[in-house]
């Protein structure tokens, strides 16, 4: 029972991260999750301690870069299981999100891997949300080395006069980058569109693309 | 549509807007002669160059230099302002400057200015460049899909600056018709478009600045509450900026390329191979010591010998002119006034300016100019990150050495107040070429070459715990960053003495009136005596705590007119010219010490408080001498039990 609550928690605090774009409070999971906000405190206390979440308390809950991995594949296979569910065994639309919502916690890692070759690797669940299968193949524009290639898929810079200057430079999804040069835990500088830009460290970590 | 350019009899102002390291202070230049003001856009500290055209077909049309910019939106003050000027202030023609090597780019802020639909004129510039990297532009067709004319330029050798002149009238006396190509976005956002011009009822140019984040426009748009409820709606995948970000960025990509010609790159050039060289940090970093020990010695070395030159003249030949016009005035103390602001006051100017500020002025326009200044932040920023501040304080830090008025200016290009007030401080404790001229003149010359280094160490030392220390305090969001790193290219020497020029003219501005008036009010104070009766209060606690004569004391209020002047009224003051006739070693480091951190200097103070507000120069003043008295203090006791110097 215990893992499969920590898995909901993930996943919720994901969901509400991701619409909200900030730290979500401890009452806001309370309310989503149907619980007290004694049980939000206590879970989250749990999952802080495995490293799956940071948190101030009663203020502010933020998945770690584990934590959100970890909540990347419960959704991922949530939503495979989603397509498996209405494409290949026929169940109703309706029916599969609390059906595939049982199953997620069971299903392993390769049944789940097979599964999404014989639904020949859907892009999106039946619902039309993404799969964030994608996202499992996006790293950090630090951990891209020098000479190689990347794709931006998206960025997460939270302050506003930043992400414009960013934007405004090119790096938009879809731009195609290269790292010329790299100062081991320093900047980068990168060319994009033939031209040549250097990014402190801390921006790279929060601009996330795929290697090519 | 035909445009009417409403602005006629208006504002018969030009504007120039680009990215930065376009070249657009080059063609300014090549529009205007020498006579250049340089202002405030109010309520700023940006600074905004103007001066009148003075070509063969456009005379005496004033003529604005806007700073850089990549976008419209203001996500810097600097980009603000270039926002707020187009807006508000509504220019006849805009100049728009695009660099051919890089089209696509550039474009983005071109596209922005024409969906507005503001008389936009593109220079395009480093077309040669752009042909020998293999890049061919055909500008008509570019100049057919936008809508607006398009001229090539040279804005280094002027060549196309009189076709520019010549369409620029034209624009003016409404002569060309405009036809505004529309950026078309991605479908889902071209239906939000709609449905929000629809909602709001605003103009659709007007929708998209809103939606680009472009804050100014807030107060046009109307029933904004709901548009973030119709936007969440439609589902985007990324944030609504970033969307009409990319879409942009496509759309200039897709104009770029159907304008452009590319034939096979050749080889790379040997300032390429020299642009590698420099950034890689095993080779960059040595590149960078010798640039910063080449900026020292020019400085010390040149500087020195020019500003003894300009003493000697000015007290062998200007002073004595001066002295007896002025003696021809009755009155004694109009007299002495005018000696000490005329004699004292301009030689103080004249014997920092001339030699070092323009000197280093000169070194500095040239590494802006070839574009190697972005390198030295990249191989510095993980250093400064340590301080949690990023590579671009780097820059603001090493004019500090030089002389701290201009680098406290430059701080300007730093977007976080947070980061501008920690680099700010900072540099009112960084040992310009004054406070060298005395570690050099006291304590290397009498006490040894190795303890002034050792005062640039503790120098050095409190830099890095004060930068620590803030770094850690001071509120505010630690940001990055980012950089275009242009590529080195050979700068024009008319150029770098024009901005050399201008710089100086501003500090002259800024530094001389004040200089003037300090030198009458303590030379007056001197005169009567005083400058004794002020300092005897706290001349006792000096003496205890550094172990100073008094006549010391005095020197060091000398020493805020211009730094070293504390050295040359302590030669005064003691009446020899071997001041270990007059003061033990150890009096002497302590002297230096002390007079290396000690209150920022008059002209310093200036542009302080135009810079942080007068609180926080108070306190940026007072924790100087803190931080020196207390070191004093420390090294007048320690060193003895060391048996260092005793």
């Amino acid at each position: 029972m215990e893992s499969i609550k920590k898995g909901d928690y993930l996943k919720t605090i994901y969901h509400l991260q991701k619409n909200k774009n900030r730290a979500i409070k401890s009452v806001e999971l309370a309310k989503d999750l149907g619980v007290s906000k004694a049980s939000v405190n206590e879970m989250i206390k749990k999952l802080a301690n495995s490293g799956l979440v940071e948190y101030k308390r009663y203020t502010s809950i933020n998945l770690t870069k584990r934590g959100i991995r970890e909540a990347e594949r419960i959704v991922y296979k949530h939503k495979i299981l989603e397509g498996f569910l209405l494409n290949i065994l026929g169940i109703k639309k309706s029916k599969i999100h609390s059906e595939a919502h049982k199953l997620e916690h069971d299903f392993s890692d390769d049944s789940i891997k097979k599964l999404e070759k014989i639904l020949k690797k859907p892009e999106t669940c039946p619902h039309g949300d993404r799969i964030p299968d994608k996202d499992k193949e996006a790293c950090l524009l630090d951990s891209v080395g020098i000479g190689e290639k990347a794709e931006i898929l998206f960025t997460k810079i939270k302050n506003k006069k930043i992400l414009e200057k960013v934007n405004s430079l090119g790096f938009v999804p879809n731009t195609k980058i290269k790292v010329l040069n790299k100062i081991r835990n320093g900047p980068i500088e990168l060319s994009l569109k033939n031209c040549k830009i250097a990014l402190g460290k801390s921006i790279c970590r929060q601009i996330y693309v795929k290697k090519i | 549509m035909r445009y009417q350019n409403n602005f006629l009899g208006k504002e018969k102002e030009i504007v120039l807007v680009g990215n930065p390291n376009v070249g657009k202070s080059c063609l300014f230049n090549q529009f205007t002669g020498i006579g250049t003001i340089i202002s405030n856009y109010p309520g700023t500290t940006v600074e905004i160059i103007s001066g009148f055209t003075n070509l063969k077909h456009l005379k005496n049309i004033k003529i604005t230099d806007l700073p850089g910019a990549y976008s419209l939106i203001g996500s810097s003050p600097d980009e603000s302002v270039t926002r707020d000027y187009i807006f508000s202030k509504k220019p006849g023609v805009i100049i728009n400057i695009l660099d051919t090597t890089n089209l696509s780019r550039h474009l983005y802020l071109t596209l922005q200015l024409i969906e507005n639909k503001l008389p936009v004129v593109i220079a395009l510039n480093f077309i040669e460049e752009a042909n020998s990297d293999g890049i061919i532009i055909d500008s008509k067709k570019l100049s057919q899909i936008l809508g607006v004319p398009v001229v090539e330029v040279n804005c280094l050798n002027g060549k196309g600056v009189d076709r520019l002149a010549e369409i620029c009238e034209m624009v003016i006396e409404n002569k060309f018709e405009f036809k505004f190509y529309s950026p078309q976005y991605s479908k889902k956002i071209e239906a939000l478009l709609s449905e929000l011009i629809s909602f709001t009822g605003n103009e659709r140019q007007d929708i998209i600045r809103f939606l680009e984040g472009d804050s100014g426009i807030w107060p046009r748009i109307k029933r904004k509450g709901r548009i973030y409820n119709i936007i969440r709606s439609y589902h985007l995948e990324h944030s609504i900026e970033t969307e009409i970000s990319k879409d942009k960025h496509v759309i200039a990509l897709s104009i770029a390329k159907e304008s452009t010609k590319i034939t096979k790159k050749t080889n790379k050039s040997y300032l390429e191979k020299l642009s590698d060289i420099t950034i890689k940090p095993k080779t960059g970093i040595p590149i960078l010591v010798f640039v910063l020990a080449f900026i020292f010695f020019f400085l010390f070395v040149l500087g020195a010998k020019f500003e003894r030159l300009i003493v000697i003249t000015f007290q062998g030949y200007i002073a004595p002119v001066f002295q007896s016009l002025i003696n021809l005035i009755p009155l004694p103390i109009v007299r002495r006034i005018l000696t000490h602001g005329f004699i004292t006051g301009i030689e103080a100017g004249l014997s920092i300016a001339i030699p070092y500020i323009s000197i280093f002025y000169f070194i500095i326009s040239i590494l802006e100019d070839s574009g190697y200044l972005p390198r030295v932040a990249y191989l510095l920023d993980r250093v400064m990150h340590k301080l949690k501040l990023h590579g671009n304080s780097i820059i603001p830090l090493i004019l500090g050495f030089g002389c701290n008025v201009p680098a406290i200016l430059s701080a300007r290009v730093l977007s976080s107040w947070r980061e501008r007030l920690i680099t700010i401080t900072l540099l009112c404790l960084i040992p310009c070429s004054a406070v060298t001229a005395i570690i050099l003149g006291a304590t290397a010359k009498y006490v040894g070459f190795q303890f002034a280094l050792l005062i640039y160490f503790i120098d050095l030392i409190i830099i890095l715990s004060v930068g620590y220390i803030l770094g850690r305090t001071l509120p505010g969001e630690h940001t990055g960053l980012i950089l275009e790193m242009p590529p080195l290219r050979v700068p024009s020497l008319k150029n770098i003495i024009k901005k050399t020029w201008i710089r100086l003219k501003d500090f002259v501005y800024i530094a001389f009136p004040l200089l003037i008036a300090g030198a009458v009010v303590i030379g007056l104070l001197n005169d009567y005596n005083l400058l004794l009766y002020i300092v005897k209060p706290v001349s006792p606690f000096f003496k205890y705590v550094l172990n100073l004569p008094e006549q010391v004391i005095i020197t060091l209020i000398f020493g805020i007119l211009r730094k070293e002047m504390a050295l040359e009224m302590l030669v005064v003051l003691s009446g020899s010219t071997n001041l270990l006739e007059f003061l033990t070693p150890l009096q002497i480091f302590v002297f230096s010490l002390v007079t290396s951190i000690y209150i920022p200097c008059i002209a310093t103070i200036a542009v302080l408080l135009k810079e942080v507000g007068w609180k926080r120069t108070v306190y940026i003043t007072l924790a100087t001498i803190v931080i020196a008295v207390t070191l004093g203090s420390i090294v007048t006791r320690l060193f003895p039990i060391l048996g260092i110097l005793s």
